[in-house]
């Protein structure tokens, strides 16, 4: 399929345009804020010899334009600060050190990943679930009691804020009904059941939240769905009113359904900020956050960076599943 | 023209009514209407839009939508279908009467292969391997006139012109080899090379299988190649029926004699402009009392009073067999134009 080995360098090509360019802003805009890191790296009292000599180390005595160049630099390279005994030094891709956590920004996100990627994964398989059955329920039942009961639950999940949401699910089945464990985060390596278990609550608030949107988009895709020609040809061939709906009217509803799901995903998988709060989870979410605090301008830059590399890589992979999808889609 | 069929009718409907409850009362659509057709035969469904020609074959099929209130008898080889449970239904459905729609980009699903398309009709009504039916499927894409038919079954509707998708409707109404086909404009998508083909393709399958084909047209030159019979629909009513020769030879009502002067003809002198039939067929349920036709009829001044106060019946006329119309004016019209 050389059509597609085409689109697909194309595409990675243009996406690595769309990075260098975001990382430039992203750049400047954190480096850009009124405030010093090298102060925090200096201590007390900061004398301006040490305050000089922090900037030094962390080089952050060069000009704007040579920062930058030096972190596309030790992207491919890696960089070293400092010389000496002292010198640290942070292996390619090096996406920046974080100076108060003493660690490359890559070891940190690839620590933080996993507990990120298991709240989101786990989430989205449910909410994907959850949203297109109730979509689909609704539609059939299209102004009935069902339709009414799923239209209702869509919009009490669209407007409850997740830390709300999160709140009372660890009040109500954490504390009072003692069913699920409050807060932490066990690594599925150490214990699948105990990951799970742990996970359970997080995935449900998050699902019920995010579930509503694809009731509603679900719903009115599968109406309109139903309304089309082809759907009166199946039932015309004999169609059973299940294969009618399942086969013929939800693959067409998928095509929407599934360019949403990427997106939500790829945005949720760069941090779910709030509920990693609410859960005491160590996640993306929770280092940005903790990082923002804490000036560490270069976690900040590391994480919004991957947060969007996510995003343009659930494009792609949403533009190769309409193909799959879709077969009017060409990737020509 | 396929020979006269001297066995009884396949398809018969007797006294059919299709009305719509809305949210504005209850909109009649077809007003009792009796059709039948013989194995072979083929009866042309004509009116304009509105009158009534579609919700008539789609209410046979059992295809309506919820809000249809259907009455009357529709007989399968003397089985009746109205008010068969929809899984009884759906055994007919696609496999004793299939249907060849208008728009075929659109009457086919764009997310599946066409050979999948036509294999799943046959599978929905044979227990076969996936790979039975779709040798099946090729067979008939095949034999619809599909170049290279195992190659192209698995080419998706988009990569078809016109004519071959339409072919491809064709393949999956006749891969059941149904007794009776309701084709419904089924070239009115189509240029005019392609209609002719598609026609004898349609043509052709009727004398090899011997199915029954219900024609819906508007195209009254279509209808004069292939028809046998012709029931000539105004309003949700019967305005006409008999042979194709009564229609062109004998109309009897003043709409058919209308349709057959706006067709525009190759054997008379050119008229500067087509002749058209004033007005505008009326809204569904507008009409209650009187001829449905006589807001449009330039013969009302012969019979005055009664085409406003009283409902013609289908009366005999002069013809071959069953020639009837409904219309006050007793004797043949003379064309006024």
């Amino acid at each position: 399929m050389p059509d597609l080995v085409w689109f697909l360098i194309r595409r990675l090509f243009a996406a690595l345009l769309v990075m260098l360019a975001l990382s430039l802003a992203v750049y400047l805009i954190f480096y850009a804020i009124p405030a010093d890191p090298a102060h925090l790296a200096c201590g007390k009292p900061c004398t301006p010899d040490r305050l000089e000599q922090a900037r030094h180390f962390m080089q952050l005595d060069q000009s704007t334009l040579q920062q930058y160049l030096n972190f596309l630099k030790g992207i491919v390279a890696g960089r070293t600060f400092g010389e000496g005994a002292a010198a640290v030094h942070c292996d390619a891709p090096c996406f920046g050190y974080s100076f108060p956590l003493a660690r490359p920004v890559t070891t940190l996100i690839m620590d933080r990943l996993p507990v990120t990627a298991s709240i989101a994964l786990g989430a989205a398989v449910l909410w994907l679930l959850i949203g297109v059955s109730l979509g689909v329920i609704a539609a059939l039942n299209r102004g009935r009691i069902l339709d009414r009961l799923a239209v209702g639950v869509a919009l009490i999940g669209v407007s409850t804020p997740s830390f709300l949401l999160g709140l009372l699910a660890i009040l109500v089945f954490g504390f009072w009904l003692n069913m699920v464990p409050v807060n932490g985060y066990v690594p599925f390596t150490e214990s699948p059941v105990d990951w799970a278990w742990h996970l359970v609550t997080p995935w449900i608030v998050l699902a019920i939240l995010q579930a509503a949107s694809y009731i509603r988009l679900t719903r009115s895709q599968m109406l309109e769905e139903l309304n089309l020609d082809y759907i009166t040809t199946a039932r015309a061939k004999g169609a059973g009113e299940a294969r009618v709906v399942l086969t013929h009217g939800l693959r067409g509803v998928l095509v929407p359904v599934i360019t949403l799901f990427g997106l939500d995903l790829g945005s949720l998988l760069g941090g779910a900020i709030l509920i990693e709060k609410v859960f005491s989870m160590q996640g993306l979410g929770d280092l940005l956050i903790s990082a923002v605090g804490q000036l560490d301008v270069a976690v900040v830059v590391g994480v919004t960076l991957f947060s969007a590399f996510l995003i343009i890589l659930a494009n792609l992979v949403v533009d190769l599943v309409h193909g799959v999808l879709d077969p009017r889609v060409s990737h020509g | 023209m396929a020979e006269p069929n001297l066995n009884g009718p396949i398809l018969e409907v007797h006294d059919l009514k299709v009305t719509f409850r809305t949210e504005n009362g209850s909109v009649p659509a077809v007003d009792g209407i009796d059709f039948a057709v013989a194995p072979g035969q083929t009866l042309a469904i004509v009116g304009e839009s509105g009158s009534g020609k579609s919700v008539s074959s789609s209410a046979v099929m059992g295809l309506l939508p919820s809000n249809a209130d259907v009455t009357g008898e529709v007989l399968l080889d003397g089985r009746e279908l109205n008010g068969l449970p929809n899984d009884e239904l759906r055994k007919i459905r696609g496999n004793d009467i299939a249907m060849v729609f208008q728009d075929a980009l659109s009457a086919l699903n764009p997310y599946y292969s066409v050979g999948w398309q036509v294999a799943e009709a046959y599978r929905l009504h044979h227990d076969v391997s996936k790979k039975v039916a779709r040798s099946r499927a090729v067979e008939m894409l095949d034999k619809v006139g599909i170049p290279d038919a195992a190659r192209r079954a698995d080419s998706y509707p988009h990569e078809f012109s016109g004519g071959m998708r339409q072919r491809v409707v064709i393949a999956m109404a006749l891969v059941n080899d149904p007794r009776v086909l309701i084709a419904d404009e089924p070239t009115t998508a189509l240029d005019v090379t392609v209609q002719a083909q598609i026609m004898r393709l349609l043509d052709d399958v009727q004398d090899e299988f011997g199915t029954a084909l219900i024609l819906i047209s508007h195209d009254l030159g279509v209808v004069a190649e292939v028809a046998d019979d012709v029931l000539v629909m105004y309003a949700g009513r019967a305005a006409e029926r008999g042979t194709v020769r009564d229609l062109f030879f004998r109309a009897a009502h003043p709409y058919s004699l209308g349709l057959l002067g706006a067709m525009p003809r190759v054997d008379v002198p050119p008229k500067p402009r087509l002749t058209t039939i004033p007005g505008t067929p009326p809204t569904p349920g507008s009409i209650t009392t009187g001829c449905p036709f006589q807001p449009r009829c330039a013969y009302t001044h012969l019979v005055g009073e009664r085409c406003i106060t009283e409902r013609p019946e289908l009366t005999p006329r002069p013809g071959e067999g069953d020639h009837e119309a409904a219309c006050h004016l007793g004797r043949r019209p003379e064309v006024i134009l």
